[in-house]
């Protein structure tokens, strides 16, 4: 039907299919990118617009219906100045990191500025209830509503001359910034290739059944669908992988497809591939497409995978177990046997998922003419994925090009080979045209990667007086069906057993791990991998220490720290730590907290049969690893990053780093280290990262990599840069390069 | 997740709008705020043959204060009813209930017809309705009838509509003097469905409870009218002993289900909290 509308202020008239949502009208037939679709069912916000005046979700209104209204977008209201005073003061707080979320929020606080121009917290907590962050924590997005409401956002101060020490350890606005509050963020679903087809996948019901016959003709037959493909169709055109990691001789794990051919081991797993000129016609396509099935008992929890009798998800590998492996130091049954009192418990963690606001999402390009693949990809580490297609796709290393856009929130989740994006890539090959795969809400639930389901059992070995003597540890961690590649599954359980002791002295450990398949969605390590498990383990047992033996557990955890005259230290782990400071952080933390205070309060609320918790958590954060962590394992994630400087004849720097940014501020540390370095103002630097065919070499960002490492490399660049202008500056003047610096003009 | 295809279809009249349910039958589907049926079709969870857009009909959107009561239009959409004078003079509980549906974003266009038309068992509305002792009016091709909304809900989604009628409006009869109302829910989050929800009415005597009329939801297939609970409060005054006994009394008057968000043995926990909360907040208010 014709609908005509007024959007931002100008009428438009447009012809409209009766299911296109408002929000999908205004991406992507009038290209205003701003609004972006988190979830589709209206729970996240991030396709906030304004209709007749009133923020609503456009994901939950057809276009049709905005026939003859009035819509604005992030695009108008921004450029119309009316959210200026916002726009500062989300910049100034810095209340946005990716900013996939941010405008969906600003015309929401703009709503309720509106309506009560001096909100108290919490009725911008309760306005802001239908907006999801996932990366903020929300806490500076409510200050930043607050600051505008009060007049206080008077912008971003002006970045200071770069004096001693320069920008580095100083807050600096983020530059990028700027364009995420007024909806020039372009991520990869907002990039537009002409002749683009769009992917969906038929996925299994079934956790565990064998593809007795796959019937596609009707799904073929119908208009619009390009391409119907098998994952026996796909096998030849894509080498499968196998997750494995070469320094665990006894590692096993099965050769994963894009799209599964025999059978289907987790509900979710793509199967069949429908290409289409729309995304809607796709999944037309897909509904269409008729497969039999024979069922297979499915491996659910994790002791039932090593039960004898169970039903073995690869037969060929012999039994569901991936990984066993041990970590064992000093005497710890002599311990035991000698110890005053022992506890154990066992602890179940639940599975959770990534959520990142904006999905997983490709957009494959093969240029059958060049014979040159170019992938626009939310990811973060696009060196890793340009060796994996170059690789599998057989397509040589310097006819790839990896580019990630802005990227909507990651933490770790896009670093890892998703079957359905290698198969996106395939299919642009097949088909010689571009082509698109945005997963949804629900593709992201079964598909992405899970994480930190484990059983772990521990054991200590204490004295009466609260020291703990010995550890013993078992870890059970069911991982989906396979390990995921190239990282592997495992290294979650391994950082269990590795970080549990964390910050105590006991130097008597015994621990086990073992990984299992299973017929869930694959898990793999994410944010702060095996972290939580293995700080939730060994605080639990040292509070039921304290507990047992009526010791204060603040008590407790002084009793067994490292203290700082015991560094450096190499753990019964094997890890080795330079310095640490657990004492003094515990009593930062005791102040900070008001613990006593707090502890007084618990206490006289549970008199009145008020329940507060209260608990204490110390523990060693790893981070910025190194080659060791994969490197080992032969996982081809280089562990090496790179930063070029480019003097522009103007003497701006331009600053090109395999680092990458998802949100975090990568871009900005760059920028603030390389103006420091060479000395200029930070406005005089512009930063790129995230595409192969310009930056240098490296792993990208995770695992605290950014800072430390893109950081360091930009130093040292920095630091070569201005060796050679002050050299080039000597010849010029005619001076000793000794007696000069580069300084900003004051 | 994009819908599967349909018809869409935006009568101007209550009559085109019959005649497409009556074209359409089970295979048509009613939009009116969209915020729960929208969903359902992104998601292909419903795949009717024809989408009936019945937001531009006319004079469905009014809230007007009659000899018979309140009468609130069907497509009278709830952020209109949070900031009504109207509805807070006649109708406070539909005031105080409102706000607790979902977030501003899906008020400003989900619709007061459509929430009692769903009959989610977890919504504000419905409840609001039974314990007003509401009507809700209701058309047909020639001819109308006034449900009251006791037997309006049938169960989860389903009520006494008829196939070919729609909600026109529903009328909230003018309040009794020394009626009070109160309203609260607990859910996980603010906007999320509630575990378990109460909107209560109560006549209050020289701090006593004359009479009371106990609707809860998310505890049931359809708002559950607590009668055991009114007797146990009616002509006491709700001291703690008062209270506890009308909690006891829940066991007998609740059935609530268990799902992935709370136990029934939670959902009855949390009513009879609710219970002793808005009831002593009742009888405290104004005296």
């Amino acid at each position: 039907m014709k609908i005509t509308l007024t959007v931002n202020g100008a009428p438009v008239t447009r012809e409209v299919e009766g299911r296109q949502n408002l929000v999908d009208f205004l991406r992507y037939e009038l290209g205003l990118t701003g609004s972006h679709i988190g979830c589709e069912h209206g729970v996240c916000g991030a396709c906030t617009v304004r209709m007749d005046g009133k923020p609503i979700r456009g994901c939950l209104m057809l276009a049709a219906q905005a026939d003859g209204c009035h819509v604005e977008t992030i695009e108008g209201v921004a450029a119309s100045g009316a959210i200026a005073a916002l726009q500062r003061a989300f910049r100034a707080e810095n209340a946005l990191q990716c900013g996939f979320c941010t405008p969906g929020m600003l015309l929401t606080a703009q709503a309720l500025l509106e309506r009560k121009p001096h909100p108290d917290p919490v009725a911008v907590r309760e306005a802001l209830g239908g907006n999801y962050c996932r990366c903020t924590g929300y806490h500076a997005i409510v200050q930043a509503v607050l600051n505008a409401a009060a007049g206080r956002a008077e912008g971003p101060a002006a970045p200071a001359a770069s004096g001693d020490g320069g920008y580095v350890g100083r807050s600096v606005v983020r530059p990028q910034t700027a364009r995420l509050v007024a909806g020039r963020g372009v991520y990869t679903d907002d990039v537009v290739i002409p002749h683009t087809l769009h992917a969906a996948f038929v996925r299994s019901p079934h956790a565990h059944a064998r593809i007795a016959a796959i019937d596609t003709a009707e799904a073929a037959a119908l208009p619009g669908v390009v391409a119907v493909v098998t994952g026996r169709e796909m096998a030849g055109r894509c080498e499968p992988w196998v997750g494995v990691l070469k320094n665990y001789a006894s590692m096993k794990s099965a050769p994963q497809y894009p799209l599964a051919v025999e059978k289907a081991v987790w509900q979710g797993e793509p199967l069949v591939a429908v290409v289409a000129e729309s995304r809607a016609l796709a999944e037309d396509g897909c509904a269409r497409v008729r497969i039999t099935w024979e069922p297979l008992p499915p491996v659910v929890d994790a002791e039932g995978a090593l039960a004898p009798g169970a039903p073995v998800i690869h037969p060929e590998l012999g039994d569901n177990l991936v990984l066993e492996s041990r970590v064992k130091s000093g005497e710890v049954d002599a311990a035991f046997r000698a110890a005053e009192a022992v506890y154990r418990d066992t602890f179940d963690t639940g599975r959770h998922t990534v959520v990142s606001l904006e999905p997983r999402v490709v957009l494959a390009d093969y240029d059958p003419a060049d014979e040159t693949l170019t992938v626009y990809h939310s990811g973060q580490a696009p060196y890793m994925f340009h060796d994996i297609l170059s690789r599998h796709l057989r397509i040589p290393e310097h006819r790839v090009r990896v580019i990630n856009k802005d990227v909507g929130g990651s933490f770790g989740l896009k670093i890892h080979t998703y079957p359905d994006e290698i198969a996106t890539c395939a299919l642009a090959v097949m088909l010689g045209r571009p082509v698109k795969f945005l997963a949804d809400r629900v593709e992201s639930f079964q598909t992405d990667i899970h994480s930190r389901d484990h059983r772990v059992t521990a054991e200590v070995a204490v004295k009466r007086d609260g020291t703990i003597v010995a550890m013993r540890l078992d870890d059970l961690a069911p991982v989906g069906p396979f390990s995921m590649y190239p990282r592997s599954s495992v290294v979650e359980s391994g950082q269990v057993l590795r970080t549990t002791p964390g910050p105590y002295r006991f130097r008597d450990y015994e621990a086990r791990g073992r990984v299992v398949f299973q017929n869930k969605t694959p898990m793999s390590q994410y944010r702060a991998v095996g972290h939580p498990v293995a700080a939730l383990v060994m605080e639990a047992m040292v509070d039921r220490v304290a507990s047992e033996l009526g010791l204060d557990p603040v008590e407790v955890r002084r009793r067994n720290l490292l203290t700082a005259d015991m560094y450096p230290y190499t753990a019964p782990t094997g890890l080795f730590f330079e310095k640490l400071s657990h004492e003094e952080s515990l009593d930062a933390v005791l102040e900070l907290s008001r613990y006593r205070t707090l502890c007084e309060e618990r206490d006289r609320l549970r008199a009145r049969s008020l329940y507060r918790g209260l608990g204490l958590c110390v523990f060693i954060d790893l981070t910025v690893p190194g080659a060791q962590t994969y490197g080992t394992g032969g996982a081809r994630i280089s562990s090496q990053d790179g930063t070029t400087i480019r003097l522009e004849p103007s003497g701006k720097l331009t600053v090109i780093s395999s680092i990458t940014e998802q949100g975090q501020g990568t871009d900005t540390i760059l920028a603030q280290v390389a103006a420091s370095t060479v000395g200029v103002p930070i406005d005089d630097v512009r930063v790129v990262t995230g595409d192969t065919m310009v930056t240098p070499y490296g792993g990208g960002t995770w695992g605290s990599r950014g800072a430390g490492i893109g950081g360091e490399a930009t130093i040292q660049t920095g630091k070569a840069l201005k060796e050679n202008i002050l050299k080039v500056a000597a010849v010029v003047l005619e001076a000793d390069a000794l007696d000069l610096d580069v300084r900003a003009a004051t | 997740m994009k819908p599967a295809p349909f018809e869409y279809h935006r009568p101007a009249s209550l009559a085109e709008t019959f005649d497409l349910l009556d074209r359409y039958g089970d295979d048509g589907r009613i939009l009116a705020g969209g915020q729960s049926l929208v969903p359902a079709l992104n998601l292909r969870l419903a795949a009717p043959r024809a989408i009936i857009d019945i937001n531009r009909l006319p004079d469905l959107d009014a809230i007007r204060a009659t000899p018979e009561g309140l009468v609130i239009g069907a497509l009278v959409r709830q952020d209109a009813l949070e900031h009504s004078a109207l509805v807070r003079e006649r109708a406070p509980l539909i005031g105080a209930a409102v706000v607790h549906v979902g977030h501003s974003a899906i008020r400003a266009r989900g619709t007061i017809g459509g929430s009692l038309a769903l009959a989610d068992p977890a919504a504000e509305l419905p409840a609001c309705a039974v314990a007003l002792d509401a009507g809700i009016r209701v058309r047909r091709r020639g001819g109308a009838r006034d449900i009251p909304a006791a037997q309006f809900f049938r169960g989860v989604y389903t009520t006494a509509l008829e196939p070919g009628e729609i909600v026109t409006a529903i009328t909230v009869p003018t309040l009794a003097p020394g009626w009070r109302w109160g309203f609260e829910e607990l859910a996980r989050r603010h906007g999320d469905f509630a575990l378990a929800g109460l909107a209560a009415g109560a006549r209050v005597e020289g701090g006593a409870i004359a009479e009371a009329r106990l609707v809860f939801f998310g505890v049931g297939g359809t708002p559950v009218r607590a009668r055991g609970a009114e007797s146990a409060l009616a002509g006491r005054r709700p001291d703690d002993t008062v209270l506890t006994a009308a909690g006891a009394t829940l066991d007998r008057d609740l059935d609530p289900p268990g799902d992935l968000h709370g136990s029934p043995a939670l959902r009855r926990h949390l009513a009879r909290v609710l219970l002793a909360r808005v009831v002593r907040r009742l009888v405290e208010e104004r005296s």
